[in-house]
């Protein structure tokens, strides 16, 4: 038991564990996003997937040029954007909330394509050559 | 002699020669869109400044190319000005810009003096007419369009010109668009056109690609000598380029085939169906009889003066193209002539004066046409000579048109027979139809006399004996079918009620008659072989050659004295030679059927036997094809749009979709 | 000073924001002065920008296509700014509410602008995802800007949520790239490796352009949104959204990865066909006009990134010289739309009907615009494409342009469409009761001449080929 333990405490996870735990985070943000139905839940579920591409940035950063800080300097950036974006999105939402009593995207849907009946290629055909022959007629007549 | 010119430092009027068609472009754009609802009279002045505008300027540009090149010296092509407007690829541009030139500077002159005085002339004839404005925008259009095809220093540039002087011709035929017959021969004239610039694009493309592929495409490269002339880098599709001897000479030498006829005489062929076309060259010139329902002002701009000699101008700037390919040369001198005997003919019986007016036009065009086709680059009289006539005819045959203009709106009718003892009436109009009518048909001193004697010395010159003797003949008959219509309008009694009652026409629309007048006697003074030639040896004409002024002048007195013994007096004489003619003379009366034929060839054979079947074809299996696919792109439209649903996490889960599935592409690619 | 025309965009936009809160109600219209005197001092910056040199260490670069890019951001947000004017100020016959205070809205309008300017410069990859999330934040805001109007917040809500996930694409894959060459500066980064997280990388960020380009299928926020937003965002989002797509594209794949955009441009022209297609079959079921003129921009997308496919010397002038036509061809369209539906609140194209005999000149405008977009010779829509099809030809994508051919036949059908309603069907009862502002009558009456003189005179074409190609042929890898 002890040595597991220590084999636990002295594990190192290297740059392909890490890389395994951002794109996990990344997908787990992405079927939030996709599948919850308040618009809260899906800027937390953003959050996730922004935070796991800026984790990217420090990981590659520690992994593969340790002596610079390029990465870990994108990641500050990210976390600025990434509070600016949600701040947006609230204000959205709080707006939207206060006009329309709810913030379920499903119900977000009074601007889509509308479904029409559309009737197949002989009736389209039929119509349009009846006219063009009546024309046709009509001008060798006189 | 050599002249040194450097393109960079020219006068005002060179350096800004695009100022000749901007004019009436301006014009056209201000009166079209702005002017027409607001005064009629602010219209009419503006187009026609518009137009003297570019008058000057085309003065403007005649005296710094003479002074440049003075006349009697040699005569280089000059494009001061040029834009690259397509580029394919690398030696295959298209420029646009304006070509300065002794014809080129010549037709300039001539368009728009002629359309000044036209448009000055129609704000009288069209007052109070409720298309005023319309008809000025038109006029306009024409002008910059006849302008730029003139000013054309490559075949491309003309051909879009020539379609655009096609349509403002058709737009002006049909311009009453409530009567029938207007619109049928503005659609006639469309379509004949139409037809034989099918050829012509033919020829140009022709030309152009040989132009580009028998030098490997390093074209420009062979024509280092004209290139200091020139704004732009020569290409494939300019003039300059397709009349060069080193061109020519390789082009010349290729067959089309194993005909035996080399591929330059169809290409010049094809380009010449397009210039008969345009100038009414036997068969193609049934539209222009008709187009004579466009308003009288119109006839004498562009279906006397200006757009039908579009053609002759055509072949006058290939020539050299032309003069290597003798077989073209000979269709061009054997189609000018019979035309100018066949529309002649015909205009001894016809009874409208338009009519009469527009197969003279027919026949002085064929004249011209005869002119060049007889001349060579070795003595290039007839060149010279047929941009003399070209020159005189514009001054003379407007003239005439605008009078006949006169006359018409004085009785509103087109029928000769329905005038008659006009002359005291309109002193004015008679004086100048009168002077017309002498230079047309070729009475020393008269500016018709020089330009006709120099094309019959021309075919003399030069062997051609069976076109001088038709020339010959064809100048008896212009005198009298010329002095028939004179007679009968101006002479005898009042045959109407509305004869007696004419009057004279007001000052706007007589100066330019009698700006006309004068133009038509001093015209033929002008030394014309020292400021247009071709080639090195210069066409020495002077004076009066009496071998050719007499038998001429002879001619013309016979065709005059024959007018005046049959219609003056009554009539009767003129009824019974027709009588004693009979079918000869309905025969002729009905223009030889000519139209008649076609209207059998296209309406019998063609429709049923060509277009049925493919009428048919084209409803069942053409039609069903589009709609099918019209249907499809419709129901893709209804499928597609069913994505569209809404939700925005279904917008979500594509997203995330299409990225995978880029990803599996680049994966299925590249791995 | 390289840095001049974001800088005079920004100080306009705060002092936008100051002299709103100042001014009293009746001088309020300065703002929209001010707002205009800024552009068009950024845009004379621009013009006296030199094309090349860097600051800030190299983070931030000039070269002449991004000279000209920020040049077509002023002029669109200048018109943008013109469209707006009598919707903010209340000027209009329709009156429009919750339509909030302009100053704000130029603000955040004017703060976009800035974003996409700095994109075009951007060499590194901080500033490139900085600038790119300024250049689109902002956009969320002013598309949901109707705070009455449930469209309006709908939309923003639907832009924030596929926004945020294209942002979090396009940083997952600049991560990627950045482990893969260690580099975050842009020109430094060339990629060599190709391996499969390459690949990943790539879709990524294709996913991340296709948003802000609406490629297909990345494209179905396009449609809600446009019909959402204000009228005149409406038009900024179609033009200037486009442009910062292309930018974003080009810093991407052609800074970044140009070795790779020969490899990838048979991915280029699937979408280019896919994107045309879809765009213009679906605009054909398309009544309301904002949701017509969203699949028209789609459609358009397809059409601009054929100027990627190469010989790229060729391309990229192609590319931003339809983007010039674009832009004048869709603003002076748009002028008329957003006058009209200032008039009546209305926007379905049968509202249209019969134009032509009660504003004839708007509706001549109209015309030539939609045939602009058509492509028919000799307007300048024309003229562009006829170079951007040359180009894929050029490539060797000879089915692309034959798809390109079909697709400008469908387009051309689907524009005559409100060319008819114009011309042909009788005139509306109850069509709009005045005649545009001077302003928005001025505007369209320079944006008409634009869009024919762009197709006639080659001036504009000659002068960006001779300023980009030198330095693209200088810059390709080879």
């Amino acid at each position: 038991m002890n040595q597991l333990l220590a084999s636990i405490a002295a594990y190192a996870p290297g740059l392909r564990e890490w890389l395994l735990l951002t794109s996990v985070i990344f997908s787990i943000g992405l079927y939030g996003l996709l599948t919850r139905r308040n618009a809260v839940g899906i800027l937390l579920a953003v959050e996730l997937m922004l935070n796991s591409a800026a984790l990217n940035f420090v990981i590659f950063n520690r992994f593969c040029m340790p002596a610079r800080i390029d990465g870990s300097v994108m990641a500050i950036f990210v976390i600025a954007v990434a509070a600016a974006e949600v701040v947006v999105g609230m204000a959205i939402f709080v707006a939207l909330y206060r006009y329309r009593g709810t913030v379920d995207v499903n119900r977000m849907d009074t601007m889509k394509d509308p479904v029409t009946s559309f009737e197949g290629p002989v009736a389209f055909n039929k119509e349009v050559l009846d006219n063009i022959n009546k024309q046709y007629k009509s001008h060798h007549d006189h | 002699m050599t002249t040194e010119i450097d393109i960079q430092h020219l006068g005002f009027a060179l350096r800004h020669v695009w100022l000749v068609p901007a004019f009436p472009l301006v014009s056209f754009v201000l009166v079209g869109l702005f002017l027409r609802p607001l005064s009629q009279k602010l219209c009419g002045i503006v187009a026609t400044l518009a137009v003297f505008s570019s008058w000057m300027a085309a003065c403007g540009i005649a005296c710094e190319y003479y002074t440049l090149c003075p006349p009697g010296g040699e005569h280089p092509v000059l494009v001061p000005w040029a834009f690259e407007w397509l580029r394919y690829q690398p030696g295959m541009t298209v420029n646009v810009g304006v070509i300065v030139d002794p014809i080129s500077v010549l037709l300039m002159l001539v368009v728009t003096t002629v359309s000044t005085l036209v448009h000055l002339y129609s704000i009288g004839y069209m007052k109070g007419d409720t298309g005023f404005g319309r008809f000025f925008a038109y006029l306009n259009l024409f002008t910059f369009s006849m302008l730029g095809l003139v000013a054309a220093p490559n075949i491309l540039q003309m051909y879009v010109f020539w379609e655009l002087v096609g349509v403002s011709s058709f737009l002006l035929i049909g311009f009453y668009y409530q009567k029938p017959s207007a619109v049928a021969a503005s659609k006639k004239a469309f379509i004949v056109t139409r037809f034989a610039d099918l050829g012509f694009l033919v020829g140009v493309l022709t030309l152009g690609y040989f132009g580009y592929t028998l030098f490997g495409g390093a074209a420009p490269a062979i024509t280092a000598r004209t290139a200091a002339h020139c704004a732009m880098p020569l290409q494939p599709f300019d003039f300059l380029y397709l009349t060069s001897p080193e061109f020519l000479a390789r082009f010349g030498a290729l067959a089309a085939g194993s005909t035996g006829i080399t591929l330059l005489t169809v290409a010049m062929v094809l380009v010449f169906m397009g210039a008969a076309g345009k100038s009414a060259m036997f068969p193609l010139h049934i539209w222009l009889p008709d187009a004579m329902e466009g308003p009288t002002p119109v006839s004498a701009l562009i279906h006397a003066a200006t757009m039908v000699v579009a053609g002759v101008y055509l072949v006058a700037r290939m020539f050299p193209a032309f003069a290597v390919s003798g077989a073209a040369l000979l269709v061009v001198a054997y189609v000018g002539a019979f035309t100018s005997l066949f529309a002649a003919v015909i205009g001894t019986t016809q009874d409208d004066i338009k009519r009469v007016l527009a197969f003279s036009t027919l026949s002085q065009l064929g004249y011209m046409m005869l002119a060049l086709g007889v001349a060579t680059m070795e003595s290039p009289l007839g060149y010279t000579a047929s941009m003399f006539h070209l020159f005189t005819h514009a001054c003379f045959k407007a003239l005439l048109f605008l009078g006949a203009g006169a006359v018409i709106h004085a009785v509103h009718s087109n029928e000769i027979w329905d005038m008659g003892g006009l002359r005291k009436k309109m002193p004015i109009t008679h004086f100048t139809f009168l002077i017309a009518t002498l230079a047309i048909s070729g009475f020393w001193p008269l500016s018709g006399f020089f330009s006709k004697d120099e094309i019959l010395a021309a075919a003399l010159g030069n062997g051609h004996y069976g076109i001088f003797a038709v020339a010959l003949f064809v100048a008896g008959l212009t005198a009298f079918y010329m002095f028939r219509i004179y007679l009968v309008t101006f002479w005898g009694e009042h045959r109407t009620d509305k004869a007696s009652h004419a009057h004279e026409i007001p000052a706007v629309m007589w100066i330019p008659l009698a700006i006309l007048a004068v133009l038509s006697v001093v015209a033929g003074y002008v030394p014309m072989a020292k400021f247009v030639s071709i080639g090195a040896e210069h066409a020495e004409h002077h004076g009066i050659n009496f071998a050719i002024a007499i038998p001429a002048t002879l001619a013309a007195l016979l065709g005059t004295g024959t007018a005046l013994l049959l219609y003056t007096g009554s009539g009767s004489r003129a009824d019974a030679i027709a009588r004693s003619l009979g079918g000869v003379y309905t025969l002729v009366k009905k223009k030889f059927y000519v139209d008649e034929v076609y209207l059998f060839v296209t309406h019998r054979l063609i429709f049923n036997l060509v277009s049925r079947p493919i009428a048919w074809f084209d409803r069942t299996v053409v039609d069903g094809g589009v709609n099918v696919s019209g249907w499809a792109t419709r129901a893709s439209g209804h499928l597609f749009s069913w994505m569209q649903t809404g939700q925005v996490q279904s917008y979500g889960s594509w997203y995330a979709a299409g990225a995978m599935l880029v990803l599996l592409v680049l994966w299925a690619a590249l791995i | 000073m390289l840095m001049l025309p974001e800088i005079i965009v920004i100080i306009t936009a705060m002092t936008v924001l100051v002299a709103d809160l100042f001014l009293p109600e009746r001088l309020r219209f300065g703002v929209s002065c001010l707002s205009l005197t800024g552009l068009a001092a950024a845009a004379v910056a621009v013009l006296m920008t030199p094309m090349n040199g860097s600051l800030l260490g190299g983070q931030f670069g000039m070269d002449s296509v991004a000279w000209w890019f920020k040049l077509f951001f002023v002029i669109s947000g200048f018109f943008t700014v013109v469209l707006s004017m009598d919707l903010l100020h209340g000027r209009t016959t329709f009156r429009m509410r919750g339509i909030g205070s302009p100053g704000e809205y130029y603000t955040v309008l004017l703060f976009t602008i800035s974003g996409m300017m700095f994109l075009v410069s951007a060499r590194d990859m901080v500033l490139l995802y900085v600038s790119l999330e300024l250049a689109t934040i902002p956009l969320f805001a002013l598309a949901a800007w109707r705070r009455e109007d449930a469209r309006s917040g709908e939309a923003g809500l639907k832009y924030v949520i596929i926004g945020a996930l294209a942002s979090a694409f396009i940083l997952y894959g600049l991560g990627l790239l950045y482990g893969l060459t260690g580099q975050i500066g842009l020109e430094a980064a060339r990629v060599t490796r190709v391996s499969p997280a390459f690949w990943l990388a790539v879709a990524m960020l294709t996913a991340g352009v296709g948003f802000k380009l609406t490629l297909v299928p990345f494209h179905l926020w396009a449609a809600d949104v446009f019909e959402g937003a204000p009228m005149p965002i409406t038009a900024f989002l179609s033009v200037a959204s486009k442009g910062t797509g292309l930018a974003f594209m080009f810093q991407l794949f052609f800074r970044n990865m140009g070795g790779w955009l020969d490899d990838g441009s048979l991915l280029i022209a699937l979408f280019a066909a896919v994107t045309m297609t879809l765009g213009n079959c679906v605009a054909i079921v398309q009544t309301n006009i904002k949701r017509f003129m969203a699949f028209s921009a789609i459609s358009h997308a397809g059409v601009f990134i054929m100027g990627f496919l190469g010989p790229h010397d060729y391309g990229v002038p192609a590319m931003l010289f339809y983007l010039l036509a674009y832009i004048a061809s869709t603003f002076a369209l748009f002028a008329g739309i957003v006058w009209y539906s200032n008039e009546t609140g209305r926007e379905t194209i049968p509202d249209y009907r019969g134009m032509s005999r009660t504003n004839p000149m708007m509706a001549l405008a109209m015309m030539l615009a939609l045939f602009s977009l058509a492509g028919i010779p000799p307007l300048s829509g024309f003229v562009g494409k006829f170079f951007l099809f040359s180009v894929a030809a050029g490539a060797g994508y000879h089915w692309l342009v034959g798809v390109a051919a079909v697709n400008s036949t469908i387009a051309l059908y689907n524009y005559l469409r409100i060319v008819r309603q114009m011309y042909i069907e009788p005139v509306h009862e109850d069509g709009p009761a005045a005649p545009a502002s001077w302003s928005l009558s001025i505007a369209t009456a320079v944006l008409t001449v634009v869009l024919v003189l762009v197709g006639i005179i080659p001036f504009f074409y000659n002068a960006i080929n001779g300023t980009t190609i030198a330095w693209m042929s200088g810059v390709l890898p080879h």
